[in-house]
C-alpha cells in the first residue's frame, strides 16, 4: 500500500508530530502540576512556541528528507543524461533497496542492453561496408531525390570520383551518362541490358538498377558490372570465326572452280589438265598449311604440347634459325644481319620451338620490308633474361593496331591479299610464354620499321613471378607497348 | 515548399539536364569517328537520327530557362547561372550537328574505302571529348583555373588539324583520283577542329557564370 519511501516520510513526520506533541505536553502536565501556567495568554504563549518549534523543525526535517531523496535523483538524472550523449558505459551504484534502488538498477539493464544492441548493429555495418567495400562490381545507392547516398570503392573507381565528394550530389553530376539517369528515372522496361561506357579509360560498364525500400523512403540501388574484358573476349571470338569461315572460303572456292573446270571437260585437255592439278595441288597445300597452324595454336594454347627445355646457346640456336632465310632475304634484296654476342648466352629453351619463333618473325621482317631495307637479328644477354631482338626497316605499325598484332588471324594489310594466314604471331606468343618469356612490337609509325623483342628467363619457366608483366616493366623500366 | 527551394531544384534540374545533353553529345562525336572507321552506314544513319534528339533536348532545356526567368526574377549569379546553361546547350547542339556531319560523310563514302587509315582523326575526336568532359568538370565544381586549361588545350587539336590538312593535302596533290575522299576526310578534321573551339566557348560561358566576366579564350585560328 505505502510505498517504502512514502514510510519514511510519514514515518519522520509522525515522529516530529508525536515528539513536539509529547514534549509539549509533558511541559503542559508540568505547568499545571507546578501552577507555573495561571492565564490562558501563558497558556497561548506556550502553545505558540510549541507550534514555532515544530514549524521550524518541520521545516529542517522537509529539506533533510528533499535533499535525501532528491540527490539519488539528481545522481540518476546526470546518469541518464550521459547515455543519451552516448556513454554508456558507466557504473550505476545500486544502492537500496527502495524505489531509486529499482529505478537505478532498471537504469543498468537499459544500459547494458543498449550497449549490446549497438555493439550488434556496429557489427552488421562493418559486415556490410566490408562487402560493399570488397565488391567487384560498383555500387551506388540514389535517393528518391536523385540525390547519390552512398558509393563503394569500385564505383569510385569507375566513374572516377571519390564518396566525399559524391554524396548529396544528384547522380546526374556524378555519373554524366545520359542512358544510366534515364534508367534511373524512367521505368524499367525490358530487361534489356545497359552498357555504357565509363571513365578516361571507356570502360564497357553494365547496369543494373535495383529500387529498395526502406522504411518509408525508397533508394535506387545501381549495380555497375565492368563487362569490358568479356566483351572483347566475345568480340575476338566472333572475329575468329567469322576469319575462319572467310579463311577457308576462298582457298574452298578456288578449289571448286577448278574442280568443275575439269569434270566440265578440261580433262580431256591433258596440259591444262596437269596445270589444273597443280594448281589445286598448291591450294590444297595452303589449306592444310592453315589447318596445320590452327591445330597447333589450339595445341599450344591448351598446353598439350610439351616443351623439351635444355640448356643451349641462345646465341647459336638463333643463329642457324635466322641464317636459313638468308636466300628468301636475299631474293627480296634485303640485307640481314645477325649479331651475336660472342660469348655463349646461355638459357634455358627448348630449341627446336624458339627456332620456330626466330624464323617466324624474321620471316614476317622480310616479308613486309621493302627491297634494299634492312632486317637485323640480334641476341643479348639482359641480367636474368636473353633479349632476342628483331628489327627491320619496313613498312611499320600505326600504334592503335600494335595491341592487335598477336591476335590470332590479325593481318597487318587488310586490303592485300597477303600470303599467310595470319596466325604467325600468334603462335610466337605462345611459344614466347611456354618459355616464360614476353615478347612485345614497337614501332614508330606506318613505314618507319618495327622492332619486335623477345626476352625469356635464362632459368627457364620455372620461376615465380617471371611472368608477371610487372616484374618485366621494372627490370627493363620502358617497355614500349607490351603487348603480350 | 519555399520558394527558394524550387527555384534551387530549378537551377540543378537545368544543370543536370544540360550534363545529359552533354553525354548525348560525347557519344555522338564518339560513335561516329568509329562509324567512319567501319564505314558502318547503319551506324551513321543512326547517329543523323538521334540528332533529331539531341536538337530536342536542347529547346527543352531553352524553354525550361526562359520559363524559369520568367516566373522566378532570378537576379546575380542565378541570373548568370541559368543564362550560361542556355548558352552551353546552344554550344552543344551545334557539337551534335558537328557530328551528325561525321555520319554523313560516312554516307557520302557510298561503296568507297577509306582514303588512308584513320590515325589523327580519331585522336583529335578524343582530345574534343576529353576536353568536353573536363569542361563540364569546371563547371559542376565552379572551377575557374580548370576551365581556363581545358581551353588552352585547343592548341593541341588546331595542330593535329594541321598536320592532317597537310598530309591529305599531299594525298591530292600526287594523285587526283583521291581529292573527293580526302575532301571529304579534311571535312571530318574541320568539323572536329570545330568541336573542341565550341568546347573553349563552353569554357568561356562557366567562367562567365562564376566571375561575371565574359573574356575570349584562345581565339581560334581558322
Amino acid at each position: 500500500m505505502f510505498t517504502r519511501i512514502q514510510w519514511r516520510i510519514a514515518a519522520a513526520y509522525v515522529i516530529l508530530i508525536v515528539t513536539v506533541l509529547l514534549a509539549l505536553g509533558i511541559y503542559l502536565i508540568n505547568s499545571v502540576r507546578d501552577q507555573s501556567l495561571r492565564t490562558p495568554e501563558d497558556l497561548a504563549f506556550v502553545v505558540g512556541a510549541a507550534m514555532g518549534v515544530a514549524v521550524v523543525l518541520a521545516i529542517l526535517m522537509a529539506i533533510l528528507i528533499t535533499r535525501t531523496t532528491i540527490e539519488p535523483i539528481d545522481r540518476l538524472i546526470q546518469v541518464a543524461q550521459r547515455m543519451a550523449e552516448g556513454d554508456l558505459d558507466q557504473a550505476i551504484q545500486v544502492g537500496s533497496q527502495d524505489e531509486f534502488g529499482q529505478l537505478a538498477s532498471v537504469f543498468q539493464n537499459i544500459a547494458l542492453d543498449l550497449r549490446q544492441k549497438m555493439a550488434a548493429i556496429e557489427n552488421q555495418r562493418a559486415e556490410v561496408a566490408a562487402i560493399l567495400g570488397g565488391m567487384a562490381d560498383g555500387a551506388l545507392i540514389v535517393d528518391d531525390e536523385g540525390r547519390v547516398v552512398a558509393m563503394n570503392r569500385a564505383a569510385e573507381q569507375m566513374l572516377e570520383i571519390d564518396e566525399a565528394t559524391a554524396q548529396g550530389r544528384t547522380v546526374t553530376e556524378v555519373v554524366r551518362h545520359h542512358a544510366l539517369v534515364a534508367r534511373l528515372t524512367d521505368a524499367p522496361s525490358a530487361d534489356v541490358p545497359l552498357v555504357v561506357e565509363v571513365g578516361r579509360d571507356r570502360r564497357q560498364v553494365q547496369v543494373v538498377v535495383t529500387p529498395v525500400r526502406v522504411g518509408k523512403a525508397t533508394r535506387q540501388v545501381v549495380l555497375l558490372q565492368d563487362v569490358t574484358a568479356l566483351r572483347h573476349a566475345e568480340a575476338i571470338r566472333r572475329d575468329f570465326v567469322a576469319n575462319v569461315s572467310h579463311e577457308l572460303r576462298t582457298p574452298l572456292a578456288s578449289l571448286r572452280a577448278l574442280v568443275e573446270t575439269l569434270e566440265d571437260g578440261a580433262l580431256e585437255d591433258p596440259p591444262a589438265a596437269r596445270e589444273f592439278l597443280g594448281r589445286m595441288h598448291v591450294e590444297v597445300d595452303g589449306l592444310s598449311h592453315m589447318v596445320e597452324e590452327l591445330l597447333e595454336l589450339a595445341r599450344i594454347e591448351s598446353g598439350r604440347v610439351h616443351l623439351q627445355f635444355t640448356r643451349a646457346d641462345v646465341g647459336q640456336v638463333v643463329a642457324s634459325a635466322a641464317e636459313r632465310l638468308r636466300p628468301q632475304a636475299e631474293r627480296q634484296g634485303i640485307t640481314l644481319r645477325i649479331a651475336i654476342p660472342e660469348d655463349p648466352v646461355e638459357a634455358a629453351i627448348d630449341a627446336q620451338r624458339l627456332q620456330q619463333v626466330v624464323i617466324n618473325l624474321v620471316h614476317n621482317a622480310i616479308k613486309f620490308t621493302p627491297p634494299g631495307g634492312t632486317v637485323s637479328v640480334a641476341v643479348e644477354s639482359r641480367n636474368l633474361y636473353v633479349a632476342i631482338v628483331i628489327a627491320d626497316t619496313g613498312i611499320g605499325v600505326a600504334p592503335e593496331y600494335v595491341p592487335r598484332l598477336f591476335e590470332r588471324f590479325y593481318k597487318a594489310d587488310r586490303s592485300r591479299a597477303s600470303s599467310g594466314t595470319g596466325l604467325g604471331l600468334a603462335i610466337v606468343k605462345h611459344l614466347v610464354q611456354a618459355h616464360g618469356g614476353h615478347v612485345w612490337a614497337t614501332s614508330p609509325g606506318e613505314g618507319q620499321g618495327t622492332t619486335f623483342t623477345v626476352v625469356v628467363p635464362a632459368r627457364g619457366p620455372t620461376g615465380p613471378g617471371e611472368s608477371s608483366t610487372r616484374a618485366l616493366t621494372d627490370h627493363f623500366g620502358e617497355l614500349g607497348r607490351l603487348t603480350v | 515548399m519555399s520558394g527558394r527551394l524550387s527555384f534551387e531544384r530549378d537551377l540543378q534540374r537545368l544543370q543536370d539536364d544540360t550534363l545529359l545533353l552533354a553525354s548525348m553529345v560525347d557519344q555522338a562525336i564518339g560513335s561516329s569517328v568509329d562509324a567512319l572507321r567501319h564505314l558502318d552506314t547503319a551506324a551513321a544513319e543512326r547517329i543523323i537520327r538521334a540528332d533529331r534528339d539531341i536538337n530536342a533536348r536542347r529547346f527543352a532545356i531553352e524553354e525550361a530557362a526562359i520559363t524559369t526567368i520568367a516566373t522566378q526574377h532570378p537576379i546575380a549569379r542565378d541570373l548568370r547561372t541559368i543564362i550560361a546553361v542556355l548558352h552551353i546547350s546552344v554550344e552543344l547542339e551545334r557539337m551534335g550537328d558537328y557530328a551528325a556531319g561525321i555520319a554523313r560523310i560516312v554516307l557520302m563514302h557510298g561503296d568507297q574505302e577509306l582514303l588512308k587509315p584513320l590515325v589523327d582523326i580519331p585522336r583529335m575526336a578524343d582530345y574534343g571529348r576529353s576536353m568536353l568532359r573536363q569542361s563540364l568538370d569546371a563547371l559542376v565544381a565552379r572551377d575557374t583555373t580548370l576551365a581556363i586549361k581545358v581551353a588552352s588545350e585547343d592548341d593541341l587539336v588546331d595542330a593535329l588539324y594541321d598536320q592532317v590538312y597537310r598530309e591529305l593535302l599531299t594525298y591530292m596533290i600526287q594523285d587526283p583520283r583521291t581529292i573527293d575522299r580526302a575532301t571529304w576526310l579534311l571535312w571530318v578534321a574541320h568539323n572536329l577542329e570545330r568541336i573542341a573551339d565550341r568546347v573553349t566557348n563552353i569554357c568561356e560561358r562557366v567562367v562567365f557564370l562564376i566571375t561575371g566576366h565574359l573574356n575570349e579564350m584562345n581565339a581560334s585560328s581558322y
